[in-house]
């Protein structure tokens, strides 16, 4: 049975008939080739327990990442454990055979700098105690293993990214240039060594959590550390996309820097599990829509299941009662989004507009009234294309009426439709025409409502 | 100026509840304890020395708590004095009682006959007549609802929410009124008394001993009810208003409230949005929302809108409060996290205006429920605490875009320079959960610092409000 067939039978029976509808009506992610925008995970040996390879396909995962450390690789000095690379692999075959793309990310970021073995008391080895061989982990040790590695999956990996979250980790940001700088010529070596044994290797660098990271970028760029560069990484957090202007003004800052680096992500969401249900549905479809309107390209989910960080809840959990797998309402958006953002943004603002909100003082134009502006764009064409209507801040509490007009004429035969990403429920708009196009309400609110014309 | 004078005199006189000729009337938002208020009350311990340990009797927030564990009691008896044959009175009370293991009771008797009734264990009110067979109706008594009972001669009626809930007779008309609220069994249990209303008697025996706090009085009552148009002028120099907000709903972010401000501009809408409600039961919500103001207004309308839903949503009370911007920084991009260690603000009071209030854009990441923290608020003038106030978790909205504010029982002088601290009680992230509330990455604002754990931080600034009582 495949996957969504069995999501859809298991909803049903849960009393969700609206989710199982939507599920069997709305089409998988776009045709291949189509792709501009890859959704993945950041790692699968969290989530192969909860859901396999065609299911992750199903959902609209285009790629996976996985995490690679030199110390479960060569536990001792030159004691390989080769079943902890023939799992790796294994895992990225299941994957290309599902019709995903395969990425690693380093687990060191600079093994051979002992003075970043503390940092505001922290230990070097950050989050992983046993990430790092010990005494013997020089960098041309280093960079001897990265050759190693390359050889090894030269032609399964379309990318390397460099580290995780060095300004929060290792304090090497705009705010401690010295250590920016040693980061720098760090990776220009590390590149090296991976380019010496696939010329062709996608590398991603700079990989950032928090605070300024275009400021970061500069420095790097202005120094000339980031030639080698295909794209540069950042963490993408809730908190980064509350107000959708700070993580485009990132966005944008960098395409100022260079147009060449595409915009990378090792990880978002990092939805806060004591919310409920809802709520973290309502974030996560906020999150993947603000980081595709800032540009991103690559934006792997954190984490396909749940697991013991409350900070960041999954997709999936046990259910204790009977000992199967439940997906989460997070399910919804991230399958709806990942289908329908698997291309790059070609945002119309002004093809999709309000005309008027409905209050009980009567209709009111959009500049009459002082609330944070919605956002309301169509993207694409008026066949495949689709529109976006929400709240521009994520946890706005309001919901308002609105009158919308589409300056698009209807394809033969098709009726508007609008889509929650949240919860899924499916509605056809009643549409008039005029003012040069179409009009329908729509209730505006943080639930992003996806709208598209379907031929029924 | 006559006539702004004349336009408040008028709006007062319409908008604000004066008291009633033969009626008592105590509000527990007046943070004025029954016995003060009116000397008819009396309240009673068993053990008596239950006061002094426990002080089971307190106000809270906006209601008058009565707490009592097991083989503990605690109620009031208030003495309305001898009833003429066909007499009628009233109570009305606002009361919401916990689910407990003893049951409170709102009575009333002569020692002889009696209509009384017990809030039954958060599901059902019992209502007991003389000594007739208890009729019990299901409603949900843990949350505030209204219950009156009128008696007229032998006759007796039951009201819930302005509804006939039952009819009964008595054996004879009371021959003298004596009103009991409050926990008289050996269980323990918990009852929140928002305000009482007794007619029939005569009025309030005396002025309130303790002096009713400055700022209710500037409270602008407002129609509440969906739709309706409430209108009010407003003080010059108004920067925001406070709305304090009560209402019934099933679901967040039910209710909608439209603002239209008229400035010399022309007229501007602003909306806001209640987000306290339980997503899974009817609840009980107070709820204080903070509208900035368009500069130059001089007037605003204001009216509700419940969003389409098939849960329950019903309106309470709606009151306005204009003040006066002291200063804040309004420009946040990130969220932090308020938990175990404090954080704060300090800042610029140019002209040295008494501070009425602060406020904070905040929203909640844990179930209140569960974790039933209050957000404290301490006011610092240079390295003195000048005052504290603090707001109920359950008062933050869980999830959603919200606000704690904090409002002073009076304005407070803290000179040109000043800080605030807010902190929780809840433990280091992320075992329970926490507060988010913004700040810039970018020291923008000029008069002031973020202050992290009562340290200085540079780079930062949190994203608040100061405001001062509003000129009148």
């Amino acid at each position: 049975m495949g996957f969504v067939s069995c999501l859809c039978n298991r909803w049903m029976k849960k009393g969700m008939p609206i989710v199982a509808a939507l599920m069997a009506v709305v089409p998988p992610a776009g045709a291949a080739g189509e792709r501009e925008v890859f959704w993945g995970t950041p790692s699968y040996s969290y989530g192969e327990r909860f859901v396999s390879p065609a299911g992750l396909s199903e959902m609209g995962v285009t790629y996976m990442g996985h995490l690679v450390y030199w110390n479960r690789w060569e536990t001792a000095r030159d004691r390989w454990d080769d079943n902890y690379i023939a799992q790796i692999l294994q895992r990225m075959e299941a994957m290309a055979r599902a019709g995903m793309r395969n990425g690693i990310r380093l687990g060191e970021a600079h093994p051979g700098a002992r003075e970043w073995k503390t940092i505001r008391n922290k230990p070097y080895q950050g989050r992983n105690k046993n990430a790092y061989p010990g005494e013997e982990d020089t960098d041309d040790r280093y960079f001897a293993y990265l050759r190693k590695l390359v050889r090894t999956f030269r032609g399964k990996v379309c990318y390397y990214v460099l580290g995780d979250e060095i300004d929060m980790l290792f304090d090497a940001s705009f705010r401690n240039e010295g250590r920016l700088r040693e980061y720098g010529a760090f990776f220009e070596q590390a590149a090296r060594a991976i380019r010496e044994e696939d010329p062709s290797a996608a590398i991603v660098v700079a990989p950032f959590a928090w605070g300024y990271p275009e400021s970061n970028l500069k420095l790097l760029h202005d120094w000339g550390y980031t030639k080698d560069a295909d794209g540069i990484a950042l963490n993408i957090s809730h908190i980064d996309c509350a107000d959708p202007a700070y993580l485009q003004g990132i966005g944008e800052a960098i395409r100022r820097i260079s147009p060449r680096y595409r915009l990378f992500s090792n990880g978002f969401g990092y939805v806060s599990d004591r919310l409920p249900e809802a709520c973290q549905a309502r974030r996560l479809a906020h999150i993947m829509l603000v980081a595709w309107e800032a540009g991103f390209s690559y934006l792997p989910y954190y984490l396909p299941a749940s697991n013991a960080h409350p900070w960041s809840s999954g997709l999936y959990r046990v259910n204790l009662q009977n000992g199967g797998i439940d997906p989460r309402q997070a399910v919804t958006p991230f399958r709806l989004l990942s289908g329908t953002l698997a291309r790059r943004p070609e945002i119309q603002e002004n093809r999709l507009t309000i005309e008027s909100i409905v209050t009980p003082f009567g209709e009111r134009r959009l500049e009459e009234m002082d609330i944070p502006k919605p956002v309301v764009y169509w993207n694409g064409s008026a066949e495949s294309g689709f529109g976006i209507v929400r709240t521009g801040r994520m946890n706005s509490p309001l919901q308002l009426q609105a009158r919308l007009l589409l300056r698009q004429t209807a394809p033969r035969g098709a009726v508007l439709v609008a889509v929650n990403s949240v919860n899924g429920e499916r509605l056809v708009l009643e549409t008039t025409q005029g003012n040069g196009g179409t009009v329908f309400s729509v209730t505006i609110s943080n639930e992003p409502l996806i709208l598209r014309w379907e031929t029924l | 100026m006559l006539r702004r004078i004349l336009m408040l005199w008028c709006l007062w006189l319409t908008l604000a509840p004066a008291s009633e000729a033969g009626s008592l009337v105590w509000r527990a938002r007046d943070q004025v304890l029954p016995e003060q208020a009116d000397s008819r009350f009396k309240v009673h311990f068993s053990p008596p020395s239950l006061a002094k340990q426990a002080k089971p009797v307190f106000l809270e927030g906006d209601a008058l708590v009565i707490q009592t564990g097991d083989n503990e009691s605690a109620w009031y008896h208030f003495a309305g004095g001898r009833l003429q044959g066909e007499q009628a009175v009233s109570v009305e009370m606002e009361v919401a009682a916990s689910p407990c293991a003893g049951p409170a009771q709102i009575s009333l008797s002569d020692g002889k006959r009696s209509v009384a009734l017990y809030p039954w264990n958060g599901t059902h009110l019992r209502v007991k007549i003389d000594d007739g067979e208890a009729a019990y109706h299901p409603m949900p008594t843990w949350a505030l609802q209204t219950y009156r009972i009128e008696l007229q001669g032998k006759a007796v009626r039951i009201f819930v929410n302005g509804k006939l809930l039952q009819e009964g007779i008595l054996k004879a008309p009371l021959e003298e009124l004596n009103l009991f609220f409050g926990d008289r069994s050996q269980g323990g249990g918990r009852m929140e008394i928002q305000s009482i209303h007794i007619q029939g008697v005569s009025g309030n025996s005396a002025e309130p001993s303790t002096k009713v706090t400055q700022h209710s009085s500037k409270w602008i009552r407002a129609r509440a009810e969906t739709g309706e148009l409430s209108e009010t002028p407003l003080p010059a120099g108004t920067g925001a208003l406070v709305l304090d907000v009560e209402y019934l709903a099933a679901a967040p972010r039910q209710a909608q409230l439209f603002l239209e401000f008229e400035t010399p501009a022309g007229k501007k809408m602003v909306v806001v949005s209640t987000g306290l409600a339980s997503v899974s039961d009817s609840s009980y919500c107070q709820e204080k929302l903070f509208v900035l103001v368009p500069a130059d207004a001089q007037r605003v309308s204001l009216r509700t809108l419940a969003a389409p839903s098939h849960t329950p949503f019903r309106w309470r009370r709606l009151n306005v409060l204009p003040v006066k911007l002291v200063t804040g920084f309004p420009q946040g991009e990130r969220l932090n996290y308020v938990t175990h260690q404090p954080a704060g603000q300090s800042f610029a009071n140019p002209e040295g205006d008494p501070v009425l209030g602060i406020c904070i854009p905040v929203s909640r990441e844990f179930d209140a429920a569960q974790f039933p923290d209050v957000l404290t608020c301490c006011l610092y003038s240079g390295e003195s605490e000048v005052c504290r106030q603090t707001v109920a978790a359950r008062q933050i909205p869980y999830g959603f875009d919200g606000y704690a504010v904090f409002l002073f029982d009076t304005p407070v002088a803290v000179g040109t320079r000043a800080h605030f601290t807010v902190s929780s009680n809840l433990g280091k992230p992320p075992y329970y959960g926490w507060y988010t509330f913004y700040h810039s990455m970018s020291d923008d604002y000029p008069g002031g610092t973020f202050l992290r754990g009562g340290n200085p931080d540079s780079g930062k600034d949190m994203v608040f409000f100061v405001f001062a009582s509003a000129d009148r």
